[in-house]
């Protein structure tokens, strides 16, 4: 069975190595960018089968990011933004943008687990 | 060289000090010594706090993946996966052994429960308990520092660990905030009696800040039952009751009503105001009765919350008690609260009032009538002509129509101030020459208010519709006194005149304006130089614009006194005057005419018109009184006696049934009153003169402004007038002779400057010879002499006024100074005090009227020699002055020894040898007169007195 690629893009060094630690234990091949510029680095260099990103991250917001792939890259990939709480304000544009979905911190790994599988059912 | 000397010989001392350089250099080196420490010391701390925190990543990369492997760890999983978490176990039980390590992983714990929910955050937290991380929070519990204690409560509490919540209560009344609080919050996070405990237990202040927190800490108790929040509404910490109403509100727990109902009449306005705000949330009807109570002693905030709550709950019998509040409060947001709700009660019952056009006006503005069709007009009238008992509805649809004919008229002519010329222009039905009833109509005084009788009015108003569509008020009011008449735009609106206008002019009923009052209306005349007269051609743009006439005298004394009497207006000249029906009036030419000359009407061309009619100086006079009086008429009765004694004396003259043609000037009478109260400040004989002056004077006055005397009259009443004038001031002179003195020359010199009469002259020449040749004591009455004789009077002593306005310990002070400046005239007073009550300045007076008398022989001795007969009294006196020393020292013993003096006291009249005293007297050797004047002497004394200022 071939590994689906995601890629990560969290600042938090603790919760991106529990979040790692537990998508790579559901069966997932994680790559992990800790801000902006590096998910845009590894976008143009791969395309993953579906992104995780934090919307509060340096250089490079989440927003931006799903513009970014949207618009510019031109690609489908699913999107799921972990959101604080609170920013719901965030959510409802990142939505606009074409996010595919949400989860808000603090993070259920398992939660984040089952929405990834969805997401990725869905293709 | 000497020069130079001088001159640069005073600069040494400015010189340039000696410099220790090598103290500088000391220094220097000492202070660069310093800066390299702290910087160094610096550095070093930076680098060892970015080493450490460094280490703390690394070992937190490190320790991460094992904690995530330990928390998704499975049971169920692989045997390699076991195999691996067996080793992880005891790898982390190696780490552990230290504290850093511990540390550290408590951090990445504490981290994580912050970013991970659900089924992770449990094993997490059991996860620190496991690894006994939860015994290093413990021990921070026991730390003497409060960050260190916080810091554990804060571990402890995060990573839920249950067992200390026993250990953390103890905190809940500590005296650090930041412990207390934090304690608070774990109390309440750890269990769900937590709040309950709290509340029962706290004896400070509950922030609202700590409110919100422990609520929050409440919200995410799971399975959380909240207790009955009423338990704590007995509370003694008001903070407590506060937080447990907002519980209650928050948990809707309205099982407190009668509660609630109580702290309602709680003194904290905060407590209050939450009870309100529960009230209305829980419906509690039955507490606006209390609401309404409590209501006017709260402050505003809480007034707004009662109000609130009464809108929500009242019904229509609360109404009254909102219009209470809204009359009664002065405070503009309580008033508006009261209004909505009132408003909230029965809706729109209170309409919008601020800001409004008036909307009573009968006739809509020019440019809405221009722009509106006659249709739209007419709707207007009939929609803003309010059916009122001051306001008469045109009802009639003819009456509408007539209206809104003359307003589409005017509104066709605009706003432009044409004169009556270029209406005459425009219109064919304009008359050059006008009769006085005509003249009024040409005036345009439809700017002034319609005022009425009632009666008369819904007899006539159709008529005066009809015939003076001119007069056309915005609002028509029907009023019996005219002081509740109610003006409504005085500003002018119209001054054209339309065709309808003028084709009622002709047609304009003098009796419809007679049955008008128009008496409290001010005379408006223009100031244009043309003549007015009776039959005289009036040109109509003498009246072109009403707003360039002159309003004289606006004020009209006489409103207040004629309001209830039927009296009508009469046109005279062009002018309305009052008639009054019930007197017999006077005809207007003999009366003053009303500042002609100001107002540029020819008086000799007037008056050559007018029939001169013979009056009788008595009559003349009575009349100039009356006049006179006019002018200073205050109330009804004043009024009421001058028209009758008016009556009395004019009931046979021949001008029966003309009109009393006068008016009422004011400005006499502050003149007069003004003068007269400076006068009243003179002497008798000033006042007099003074008083005859004014009256001379505010009759010149009257007849230099006036213009309230007509030529006739001052024609016919100057012999009267004269001799009343020679009788008053022969009167005078009678007082000054009476009562004067010399010092009335003066005025009587300006009398004889002033009189003409010669027998007057000559009486005030006398009296000025006689007061002249009178010496000044004659002016004394031999009673008075007599009286003056008789009375003792007692010499100004001037410390007897101060000595009655101050302490005893001042009192003693100023005896001193009695006895150090004062002489003779200080005996009797001291002589009084020797009978004073306190005994100290009973003392003190003896004290001094002995050492005054020694002062005062000493005084008479050095008068010299050379008088012998002189010093030969003086010294009887001094003798019997110092033999009254000597008497003052004896019943100064026996005040001190408290004995009564003998009866027979013979023996001590040689009992004490006088040179001794007398010698002890010329004792001090000192230049000074007064022993108690020299700067020892006051030095000396100086603690005494402070010692009896301090003993009281």
């Amino acid at each position: 069975m071939v590994q689906k690629k995601l890629l990560l893009a969290e600042d938090d060094e603790l919760l991106a190595s529990l979040l790692t630690f537990r998508l790579e234990k559901g069966g997932y091949k994680v790559c992990l960018s800790r801000d902006g510029k590096a998910v845009k680095e590894h976008l143009s260099r791969e395309m993953p089968d579906i992104i995780v990103s934090d919307i509060m991250m340096p250089y490079f917001s989440g927003i931006e990011l799903i513009d970014f792939v949207r618009n510019e890259l031109k690609s489908n990939v699913p999107i799921i933004i972990i959101s604080s709480a609170g920013n719901e304000e965030n959510v409802l544009s990142a939505f606009e943008l074409g996010a595919n979905d949400f989860i808000s911190k603090p993070v259920s790994p398992s939660e984040l687990l089952v929405r990834v599988a969805r997401e990725l059912n869905k293709m | 060289m000497i020069i130079e000397a001088l001159t640069y010989h005073h600069y040494f001392w400015i010189n340039v000090p000696k410099i220790h350089t090598e103290l500088l250099w000391q220094l220097t080196f000492l202070f660069i010594g310093l800066v390299f420490i702290y910087f160094t010391a610096i550095f070093f701390f930076r680098n060892k706090i970015s080493a450490t925190q460094r280490k703390v990543r690394r070992r937190k990369t490190e320790l991460s993946p094992m904690i995530s492997e330990f928390l998704f760890y499975e049971d169920n999983g692989l045997k390699e996966d076991k195999s691996n978490y067996v080793a992880l176990k005891i790898e982390i039980r190696e780490l552990l052994k230290n504290s850093f390590n511990r540390k550290v992983l408590a951090e990445i714990l504490l981290d994580l429960q912050k970013d991970v929910s659900g089924d992770t955050q449990k094993r997490l937290f059991s996860l620190y308990q496991d690894l006994g991380l939860h015994k290093d929070a413990f021990e921070k519990l026991k730390s003497t520092r409060w960050q260190v204690v916080s810091k554990g409560i804060l571990e402890l509490t995060s990573m839920q660990v249950v067992e200390s919540y026993v250990f953390i209560t103890k905190f809940i009344n500590d005296k650090r905030s930041t412990i207390r609080k934090q304690a608070e919050i774990a109390t309440v996070t750890l269990k769900p009696e937590g709040i309950a405990f709290f509340l029962d237990t706290t004896k400070y202040r509950i922030s609202e800040w700590q409110q919100l927190k422990l609520l929050d800490a409440m919200r995410k108790l799971e399975d959380f039952n909240p207790p009955r929040f009423k338990l704590w509404l007995t509370s003694r910490n008001k903070h407590v009751v506060l937080f447990a109403l907002r519980l209650v509100k928050y948990y809707n727990q309205n099982d407190c009503n009668a509660s609630l109902i109580e702290l309602v009449k709680h003194k904290n306005n905060q407590i209050r105001g939450e009870a309100i705000k529960c009230i209305k949330e829980f419906n509690v009807v039955a507490a606006l009765d209390v609401l309404k109570l409590i209501f006017w002693k709260s402050n505003v905030e809480v007034k707004i919350s009662v109000l609130d709550a009464i809108a929500n709950l009242g019904s229509e019998a609360d109404v009254a008690f909102l219009k209470l509040v809204e009359n009664k409060e002065f405070n503009f947001s309580v008033k508006s609260k009261a209004l909505s709700a009132i408003n909230a009660i029965s809706p729109e019952s209170i309409m919008p009032t601020e800001g409004l056009q008036n909307a009573d006006v009968s006739i809509t503005p020019l440019t809405d009538v221009k722009e509106n069709t006659t249709d739209k007009t007419e709707d207007t009238l009939n929609s803003k002509l309010v059916d009122d008992n001051h306001i008469i509805v045109l009802q009639s649809e003819e009456e509408r129509e007539k209206v809104s004919q003359v307003a589409s008229t005017l509104a066709e002519k605009g706003n432009d101030k044409t004169s009556l010329k270029e209406m005459e222009e425009n219109h064919s039905t304009v008359t050059s020459t006008l009769s006085k009833e005509e003249l009024m109509d040409s005036l345009d005084v439809n700017f002034l208010p319609i005022v009425c009788d009632k009666v008369t009015v819904t007899d006539s108003f159709s008529e005066i519709s009809e015939t003076s569509a001119q007069y056309r008020p915005n609002k028509i009011i029907v009023k019996n006194e005219i002081n509740e008449v109610q003006v409504v735009f005085e500003e002018v609106r119209f001054t054209q005149k339309t065709d309808d206008i003028e084709k009622n002019h002709g047609g304009y009923e003098v009796e419809n304006i007679d049955a008008l009052t128009f008496d409290f209306l001010p005379i408006v005349a223009n100031s244009q130089d043309s003549v007015f007269s009776n039959e005289a051609e009036i040109n109509i743009s003498a009246v072109d614009d009403v707003m360039a006439i002159e309003v004289i005298h606006e004020e009209t004394l006489g409103c207040e006194t004629l309001d209830n009497e039927t009296h009508n207006i009469v046109f005279k000249d062009g002018f309305p005057v009052l008639d009054v029906p019930d007197i017999e009036v006077i005809d207007p030419e003999v009366l003053p005419k009303y500042k002609m000359e100001e107002l540029g009407y020819n008086l000799e061309q007037i008056n050559s018109q007018q029939t001169t009619n013979e009056m009788k100086p008595t009559d003349q006079l009575k009349l100039k009184a009356i006049i006179e009086d006019l002018v200073v008429f205050e109330n009804t009765n004043e009024f009421e006696e001058i028209i009758n004694e008016f009556d009395d004396v004019w009931s046979d003259m021949e001008w029966i049934g003309k009109s009393l043609d006068m008016e009422f000037v004011p400005l006499q009478k502050e003149e007069t009153i003004n003068e007269t109260d400076k006068a009243s400040d003179e002497g008798v004989a000033d006042n007099l003169i003074r008083n005859k002056k004014d009256n001379i004077a505010s009759e010149t006055k009257i007849e230099d402004a006036g213009e309230l005397v007509s030529n006739d009259i001052d024609g016919h009443s100057n012999e009267s007038y004269s001799k009343n004038t020679e009788e008053a001031t022969m009167q005078l002179l009678d007082d000054i002779e009476a009562l004067g003195d010399q010092r009335e020359i003066p005025l009587l010199s300006e009398l004889l400057q002033n009189e003409k009469n010669k027998s007057v002259k000559e009486r005030i020449r006398h009296l000025i010879s006689k007061f002249a040749s009178m010496p000044f004591e004659e002016r004394s009455s031999p009673t008075d002499l007599e009286v003056s004789e008789d009375i003792d009077f007692k010499p100004f002593n001037v410390f007897e006024d101060l000595f009655r306005t101050c302490d005893t310990a001042k009192k003693l002070i100023l005896l001193d100074e009695i006895v150090a400046v004062g002489d003779e005239k200080e005996i009797p007073f001291l002589d009084s005090l020797l009978e004073d009550p306190n005994f100290e300045i009973r003392k003190k007076a003896q004290l001094g009227l002995k050492g005054l008398m020694n002062k005062l022989a000493e005084k008479r001795e050095s008068l010299g020699s050379d008088e012998a007969n002189d010093q030969s009294a003086s010294t009887t006196g001094q003798s019997q002055e110092i033999d009254g020393a000597v008497l003052l020292e004896y019943s100064l013993l026996l005040d001190e020894m408290e004995a009564e003096p003998p009866l027979n006291n013979d023996i001590f009249d040689v009992g004490f040898e006088f040179s001794e005293k007398l010698e002890h007297v010329e004792e001090p050797p000192l230049l000074l007169e007064n022993p108690h004047d020299s700067f020892l002497n006051q030095l000396w004394s100086f603690p005494n007195k402070i010692i009896e200022k301090l003993n009281g």
